[in-house]
């Protein structure tokens, strides 16, 4: 009974031994592959990588060089060589497996489930702290793509609007100053060209023209037709605005310099040639300059039909036409009429009224001309200008109408009508003068002392004499002093004795010395 | 500090673009005008108003008889030529008594204008010489001489040259015109254009032959006469905005300059001062007015072809500039100066002024840069690049406004020059400009003053020198 029961209890015992060891070794397992992910080394254990068959994973030798050395690479980290295996699976790589090496063995999972027990025994194993992170994964899919810099000249330069700016600022810079390059040789070239064209035009129009009005009598030019002028010229050239413009320059030109029945000859070859309507055309041009041209152009040539399309044009907003067609219209009109000057709007410049003498000036002096039309100007500026021309022109008659309306005119105009009575001599005006002298006005004193100097009498003499006392003003006493000499040499020494003062000493040897007479 | 240096650099370039512009219609304007004048019809007019060339000289015995030559032969009926012999060491004096027949007159005048003391007013016995008044006075400077030259004039406008300089016969006509074409504004004053007489052929006291300098210095001053007198003056003079009209060719109303005291003795900078001084009082005195600018190149100069020459020339005209910058700094962004105040004053402050120190501002920023490791090679030679091809570009815009108008250097190769120079300047000269300006502004700094001295070749010994090359 005893045997019995000793050999019930030992069979019990060993089926209790080998439950025990089913249900170790089954949960073990698990058990197991914690414990190693839990631990960062086990006492002579490592892992590598196998593949389970042969296989071309890779496309590239790079690729198969990588995997190569991963392969070989030995873990001591179980969940290092997990992760391992595991991109190598998501790299498309079939059936990786870890190898378990023991004491440099390769060992089943068994035999490492019975090495561990003994480990955890032996406490001979190193537990993880920190799990490590891993980029292999990263680097595998990485591996996969074919290298190409990141940060590339390109990029930074795209990628810089400030640098874009700048590129943008220096390529227009360098392409304006290939195309100036460019402009300033092909300037240069068409200037010389240009240049050489007209000289060669010049050349083609001067024999014509001298031969025409030397060799030909007027009545035989007024005769000739387009087509026999023209080929005189070369028909060809009249198709060319610049040839066409040439001729006319020459003809102008010879025309300035020649009188009487040339300038007929001139006309008529200008005009048979359609080259007052060449000029003509121009008037209605956009271009000033242009409407300029044509109107010298017909003024020159002294085309008189062309006065009324000349005429709209004196009030034009351009200072140049304005002024070239005021001039053209007093050219070219018949009955000379300032009127259309006394209602100009605009203020006469100086520079107008000077080309608008020149023309007044060599009117016939058969020709009516009544300047007094400007004397009634509200255009102060064209009144002035008309008082002017009373001097220039030497228009005595119209010396009352001055002296009349000297209270009425501008500060400017005083000043003009005394100079004008100046030129004039204006003895009649003697009285007003002296009104003038006595006033407190320096400037208008002045011209006054001046003017009497050629129109002074006796009285005048007392009346400079008052005022030099007055006077501390060098340049009037200087002018006093000079008009006192001019009309009384001995009441002049009276007075700079009676003055008695170092300057008017001064002005004294001034006024006596024979090389400053006109000083 | 580097978006300071970066703005400043665009800043430079749209102002320099603005200019390039008004002033290319500007000067097209004005050619065209020229085509319908004819300069003729002033010499003898009535209209126009009496003008005093004053032209002082200061030990200019070798040019001086030629120079008044060329003077008395202009082509105007109202003129007197005031040469004012201001304390020359030389011989100047003798040689004018003998070559115009000369006696000391009586000449009495007003002292308008405080002077060094006048010595003695010789007129020529010579009646054909009539226009002509020579004053010997003890020196006190250009502007002084200029002065004594004011105070003796009779004419309504006073043209003040450097008596070097040789006038286009139809000069005074051409300066005249703004003042007799302005209707509602006063002319104050108008400033001429001027070129460069080194290696021209000149004949009896006008240029004949236009040819560039031999030397690069030479070259350069063409480029940069070309730049200052087609782009800057005429833009600015057409905006109404021109601060300096150049010493060596300029007209003035006399009344207006006698009102604001004629020119200041005291600075190496005295044309421009006198023009702001002009200005500043119209504007005072709330009166339209314009300082016009003739492009036209009326004067011919001989300028220095030596280093030496050129950097006391460069280092004065900063000196005079920022004198006159800081006598009139009240106007310096002032709206009750208008144009002038906001504008002009500010650009000359910026521009002319300090353009020196911030470019070596910039270029010890640059060092800083590389020492500090900050440095981008890349926006470096960018920056760099485009500022270079700035620089050509408007020099090469200037030489194209020239070959457009007037067209003076037409020589076989002149232009082939012209364009090398201008691609050298920024390397070769440009540098040495700077440093004799920011000399300038040392010796301002210092209290350093003074004219230096201009050594001249003598117009004669050019031609000389001309003719026998041209005899090879």
């Amino acid at each position: 009974m005893i045997k019995l029961y000793l050999s019930f209890l030992l069979t019990a015992l060993l089926f209790l031994k080998v439950c025990e060891v089913a249900a170790f070794q089954s949960s073990d397992s698990l058990t197991t592959i914690s414990f190693l992910n839990g631990t960062e080394k086990v006492e002579s254990m490592f892992y590598k990588l196998k593949l389970k068959e042969a296989q071309d994973t890779s496309t590239t030798n790079s690729d198969a060089a990588h995997l190569s050395q991963l392969l070989n690479r030995v873990y001591y980290d179980f969940e290092r060589a997990v992760s391992t295996r595991d991109s190598l699976i998501h790299a498309g790589i079939e059936n990786p497996r870890i190898q378990y090496y023991i004491f440099d063995d390769a060992k089943d999972f068994d035999e490492v489930i019975d090495y561990i027990a003994i480990i955890k025994k032996n406490e001979l194993y190193i537990p993880k702290t920190e799990k490590p992170q891993t980029n292999e994964e990263l680097i595998i899919a990485a591996n996969r793509i074919p290298f190409k810099p990141f940060y590339q000249l390109r990029y930074k330069i795209f990628n810089d609007i400030k640098f874009i700016i700048l590129l943008g600022i220096l390529g227009l810079f360098l392409i304006t100053f290939l195309a100036l390059l460019f402009f300033l040789v092909i300037a240069r070239s068409k200037n010389a060209k240009r240049k050489k064209l007209i000289k060669e035009y010049k050349l083609q129009c001067q024999t014509p023209i001298s031969s025409l009005i030397f060799e030909y009598t007027f009545q035989e030019i007024e005769s000739m037709s387009f087509e026999q002028l023209s080929a005189e010229f070369g028909k060809s050239n009249f198709e060319k605005a610049l040839f066409k413009d040439t001729l006319i320059k020459e003809i102008v030109n010879v025309n300035k310099n020649l009188k009487g029945d040339f300038k007929d000859k001139l006309r008529a070859i200008y005009t048979i040639l359609g080259l007052d309507k060449f000029s003509l055309l121009k008037l209605k041009s956009k271009k000033w300059d242009e409407q300029s041209a044509g109107i010298v152009e017909l003024f020159e040539m002294n085309i008189g039909y062309a006065v009324d399309q000349i005429e709209k044009l004196v009030s034009s907003k351009n200072f140049i036409v304005r002024t070239n067609a005021v001039r053209a219209v007093l050219h070219l009109s018949i009955d000379k009429d300032l009127k259309f000057l006394a209602q100009q709007q605009y203020p006469l410049s100086k520079w107008q009224q000077m080309s608008i003498y020149r023309v007044l000036k060599n009117i016939p002096k058969s020709e009516k001309l009544d300047i007094s039309i400007l004397l009634d100007a509200e255009n102060h500026s064209v009144q002035t200008f008309g008082i002017r021309l009373v001097r220039y022109l030497g228009k005595i008659e119209l010396i009352e109408k001055l002296s009349s309306m000297y209270n009425h005119v501008s500060y400017l105009g005083k000043q003009e009508i005394l100079k004008t009575f100046k030129a004039l001599t204006a003895f009649s005006e003697l009285e007003l003068v002296h009104r003038i002298l006595m006033e407190t006005d320096r400037n208008l004193s002045l011209l006054a002392s001046n003017l009497l100097a050629d129109i002074g009498n006796d009285e005048s003499i007392e009346f400079l004499s008052t005022k030099l006392e007055g006077s501390k003003d060098f340049k009037l006493q200087k002018s006093i002093l000079t008009t006192l000499y001019t009309l009384d040499e001995q009441r002049f020494e009276i007075e700079v004795q009676k003055l008695n003062q170092e300057h008017i000493d001064l002005i004294k040897n001034h006024i006596k010395d024979s090389l400053l007479s006109y000083v | 500090m580097g978006i300071f240096f970066l703005c400043y650099g665009f800043a430079v370039i749209i102002i320099y673009m603005i200019i390039t512009l008004v002033s290319g219609i500007e000067l097209r304007e004005q050619i065209k005008r020229n085509k319908f004048v004819d300069y003729k019809d002033v010499i003898t007019t009535p209209v126009g108003p009496g003008v005093s060339i004053l032209a002082p000289a200061y030990n200019e015995g070798k040019t001086i008889v030629q120079n008044a030559r060329s003077l008395l032969s202009l082509h105007y009926s109202k003129y007197e030529v005031i040469i004012i012999n201001d304390g020359s060491k030389d011989d100047s004096m003798d040689i004018l008594i003998k070559n115009f027949d000369l006696r000391k007159t009586d000449y009495a005048f007003e002292q308008e204008i405080e002077t060094a003391k006048i010595r003695g007013v010789y007129k020529s016995k010579n009646p054909s010489l009539g226009k002509l008044i020579v004053v010997d006075k003890e020196n006190g400077g250009k502007a002084d001489a200029l002065n004594a030259g004011i105070n003796i004039s009779g004419q309504e406008l006073i043209a003040c040259i450097d008596v070097d300089c040789i006038l286009a016969p139809d000069s005074i006509v051409r300066m005249l015109r703004p003042f007799l074409e302005e209707t509602n504004k006063r002319v104050i004053a108008v400033g001429g254009g001027i070129g460069i007489a080194n290696n021209c052929d000149i004949k009896d006291g006008t240029v004949v032959k236009y040819r560039v300098p031999d030397s690069l210095l030479g070259r350069f001053q063409v480029i940069e006469y070309f730049r200052s007198f087609l782009l800057g003056r005429l833009a600015w003079s057409r905006m109404n905005g021109l601060l300096l009209i150049s010493g060596a060719f300029g007209f003035f109303d006399k009344e207006l300059v006698l009102k604001v005291g004629g020119y200041f003795p005291k600075t190496v900078g005295e044309d421009m001062e006198l023009v702001v001084r002009m200005r500043r009082y119209m504007e005072e005195q709330k009166i339209p007015y314009k300082v016009a600018f003739v492009s036209d190149p009326l004067c011919w100069t001989e300028v220095p072809e030596t280093e030496e020459v050129l950097s006391k020339q460069r280092n004065r005209w900063m000196r005079g500039t920022i004198e006159t910058l800081q006598l009139h700094r009240t106007m310096q962004l002032n709206p009750k100066y208008r144009f002038i105040g906001m504008v002009s004053f500010p650009f000359w402050s910026l521009f002319e002024k300090n353009a020196p120190i911030i470019e070596l501002l910039g270029v010890i920023y640059t060092l800083a840069l590389i020492i500090m490791g900050d440095f981008s090679a890349l926006y470096f030679l960018s920056l760099f690049v485009l500022i270079y091809f700035f620089s050509v570009m408007l020099s090469s815009f200037s030489i194209l406004f020239q070959e457009l108008t007037f067209d003076n250097y037409q020589e076989k190769g002149d232009l082939r020059k012209l364009i090398f120079t201008v691609l050298k300047e920024p390397f070769f000269i440009h540098p040495k400009i700077m440093t004799w300006c920011i000399k300038g502004h040392w010796q301002f700094i210092k209290g350093i003053g003074g004219w230096g001295e201009m050594v001249r070749v003598g117009f004669n010994n050019k031609i000389k020198a001309n003719s026998e090359n041209n005899g090879k």
